[in-house]
């Protein structure tokens, strides 16, 4: 009778604290693809995109909320539907200008404070969130921005963690930025967000040096050189930011190194008297010496000098491993 | 009491460092010392190292019965944060839609279970756990090996000497306090055992401090301090080829074996003293009155951490300062 006693006893433990009782159905929850932000005269208006799954085929579908917090707004979109939202495998945040610069840390504490929420999606800026309800366009938008940096190097993805970290080190951070032409979505370089406000949008050159000050390039063209891999270590001495790139071109041209000296001499100069470090080399100067850090955080940018080296190498054998020159 | 071996030991103290430093959270020492944390552990371990050869080679005496009484109340509330730190931990990671107190029997349960058992049933499922964690902790390393950047770790010296020396001494009073336990074991340490012991601190201290570079390296300093699960918010990114991903609560099974252990031997040694001290005879009626006690405690007051760390302080004084033999 002990033994019986125990063993409905056991059974009863694997049962209830394992949360069975609480189960949800996979046909009960919205999984929610893509969330678009926008916060207008103190109501937050929430488009999702869901994803359904019609026999064999995923089909999206947009839903809106509004409401005057972000919980409201995603509860109103709950109450549409009946099913449970499961934001779980969420891709991609969008946000408004407004939402960026009124609301962000509200916004950033909601996915932070839910635990279903893994913090593993992508964050880009928009301008108007309605550009999100045709639900065509929506579709694989986080892989759009990460092809675009990857094969064009002119935008660049951001992650929440990222955006987190950033903004809590450094109170500076980018979004790429999506914008609507001739009712496609295309990534349009992008902003950068400093102390929760967009300062500047940065398209085309800008971004990829940007990005390869960044270590971010992956393919890129620069001024009819095609790069087909760089490396870019920042180091700081003594006062010096020393720069070393190594890139990988399909053919090598003198004036690639010389060209993009200069221009990242330009680019850093320009936002030096704006006191803006674009390019983040508080990071190096903290590594290299903490206590000059610590001592001139408001006054390093103007002190610094660059010192840049540029090497390259030719691969004739171009992306796909083919010998034009045969 | 049953006999246990050395490398049981070993293991046993092993879960209860790692489990103490959990309940402590890496967040709370980075919040003190920020990445000078990981030079807080180095020192506090080398310290712990050399208090650690000093006192097992002290010579051997027997506290009196009456003594051992003012040990229980500190085990009590020692017990009651613990227990109330693993259900939130169970509630926040796990399952969120279970209630407290049912999770808190359940859980309390299965260590009356194990505890009835006695001390070689612990001791052999901490041998098995090892095993378990061993194994998980290599696969997650692999897998989160191309996450890691090292540059999260640096500048290494980004506090003062007084925020370091605190988070230090804190590290020393987790990393010490557990020996506390080697007094409840019936026979004394021999060359050898002691030998054991000190090899299986050496190991403990060097996968604490390893594993803190890896969480350092992957989040970096400001999301340990943001996140309240830290070394459980790296395991959100484990993922291999799309296939292997979402694993987070298998991987998070090394902590909370590590808490379930560390329970248990404190439950069995607070169940052990009180029977010295009161007089019930049936062994089933004294573990569900302590398990309720400790259900009720857990659940009523709010401890806070500071008297747990406490309670920790008192568990180093009396393993300095008395024999590692009490019992016989």
């Amino acid at each position: 009778m002990n033994k019986k006693l125990r063993l409905i006893f056991l059974l009863c433990l694997l049962f209830l604290p394992t949360g069975c009782l609480h189960y949800v159905e996979l046909g009960e929850l919205e999984v929610v693809e893509n969330i678009s932000i926008d916060y207008q005269e103190d109501t937050f208006q929430i488009i999702a995109t869901l994803i359904e799954k019609k026999e064999e085929d995923l089909t999206r579908k947009i839903i809106k909320g509004k409401g005057s917090s972000i919980e409201e707004a995603m509860e109103k979109i709950k109450t549409k539907e009946n099913k449970k939202l499961y934001i779980a495998h969420l891709n991609l945040l969008i946000l408004t200008p407004n939402a960026v610069e009124q609301q962000l840390e509200s916004i950033l504490y909601y996915f932070l404070e839910n635990s279903e929420s893994r913090n593993d999606f992508s964050v880009a800026l928009a301008e108007d969130i309605t550009m999100m309800e045709n639900a065509e366009n929506t579709i694989d938008l986080s892989k759009k921005i990460q092809i675009v940096e990857e094969d064009l190097g002119t935008s660049k993805t951001c992650y929440f963690e990222d955006l987190l970290k950033d903004l809590l080190e450094k109170k500076r951070s980018y979004l790429p930025f999506l914008t609507k032409q001739e009712e496609q979505i295309t990534v349009e370089g992008i902003y950068l967000l400093e102390k929760e406000k967009l300062i500047e949008h940065l398209t085309g050159e800008d971004v990829i040096l940007f990005n390869f000050l960044h270590n971010n390039i992956h393919t890129t063209s620069w001024k009819g050189n095609k790069v087909l891999s760089n490396t870019t270590t920042i180091r700081y001495q003594n006062q010096k930011i020393k720069i070393a790139i190594e890139s990988i071109l399909t053919e090598e041209k003198k004036n690639y190194a010389d060209e993009l000296k200069k221009a990242i001499e330009e680019m850093f100069s320009t936002y030096q008297a704006k006191n803006i470090d674009i390019f983040d080399f508080a990071h190096a100067i903290k590594i290299g010496d903490y206590a000059y850090f610590k001592d001139h955080q408001d006054t390093y940018l103007q002190e610094i000098t660059l010192q840049i080296e540029i090497n390259t190498a030719a691969n004739n054998q171009g992306e796909r491993g083919i010998d034009f020159h045969e | 009491m049953n006999r246990i071996k050395n490398y049981e030991i070993s293991v046993l103290l092993f879960f209860l460092t790692q489990s103490q430093f959990f309940i402590y959270g890496l967040n709370s020492f980075t919040k003190e010392s920020g990445r000078a944390t990981i030079i807080a552990m180095i020192l506090g371990s080398i310290i712990g190292f050399f208090l650690l050869k000093l006192t097992l080679s002290k010579k051997y005496f027997t506290l009196k019965k009456k003594s051992l009484f003012l040990l229980i109340p500190f085990l009590v509330l020692h017990l009651s944060y613990i227990l109330n730190q693993t259900i939130h931990f169970i509630t926040y990671n796990v399952v969120s839609t279970i209630s407290y107190y049912l999770l808190a029997a359940a859980f309390l349960l299965l260590v009356v279970f194990c505890v009835k058992r006695g001390l070689k049933t612990i001791t052999r499922s901490a041998f098995i756990y090892l095993i378990t964690s061993i194994f998980l902790f290599c696969i997650t390393f692999l897998l989160l090996f191309p996450k890691m950047d090292f540059s999260n770790v640096l500048p290494l010296m980004d506090s003062s000497t007084f925020e370091i020396g605190k988070s230090l001494f804190i590290y020393l009073l987790i990393s010490i306090s557990p020996y506390f336990y080697l007094s409840i074991f019936e026979r004394k340490l021999d060359k050898e055992g002691e030998k054991r012991i000190v090899r299986g601190y050496i190991l403990t201290h060097i996968f604490l401090i390893f594993n803190t570079l890896i969480i350092f390296s992957i989040l970096g300093l400001e999301l340990i301090n943001l996140y309240p699960y830290p070394e459980i918010s790296i395991f959100k990114k484990v993922s291999f080829l799309n296939v292997i991903d979402r694993m987070e609560t298998i991987f998070s099974l090394t902590y909370f074996l590590a808490l379930f252990l560390q329970f248990a031997i404190g439950f069995y040694t607070l169940h052990f003293l009180m029977r010295r001290i009161l007089p019930i005879k049936k062994e089933e009626v004294s573990l569900l009155l302590l398990a309720t006690i400790l259900f009720f405690f857990s659940a009523s007051f709010s401890l806070s951490r500071n008297i747990w760390l406490v309670t920790l302080g008192v568990h180093l004084l009396f393993y300095l300062f008395t024999s590692k033999s009490v019992i016989h």
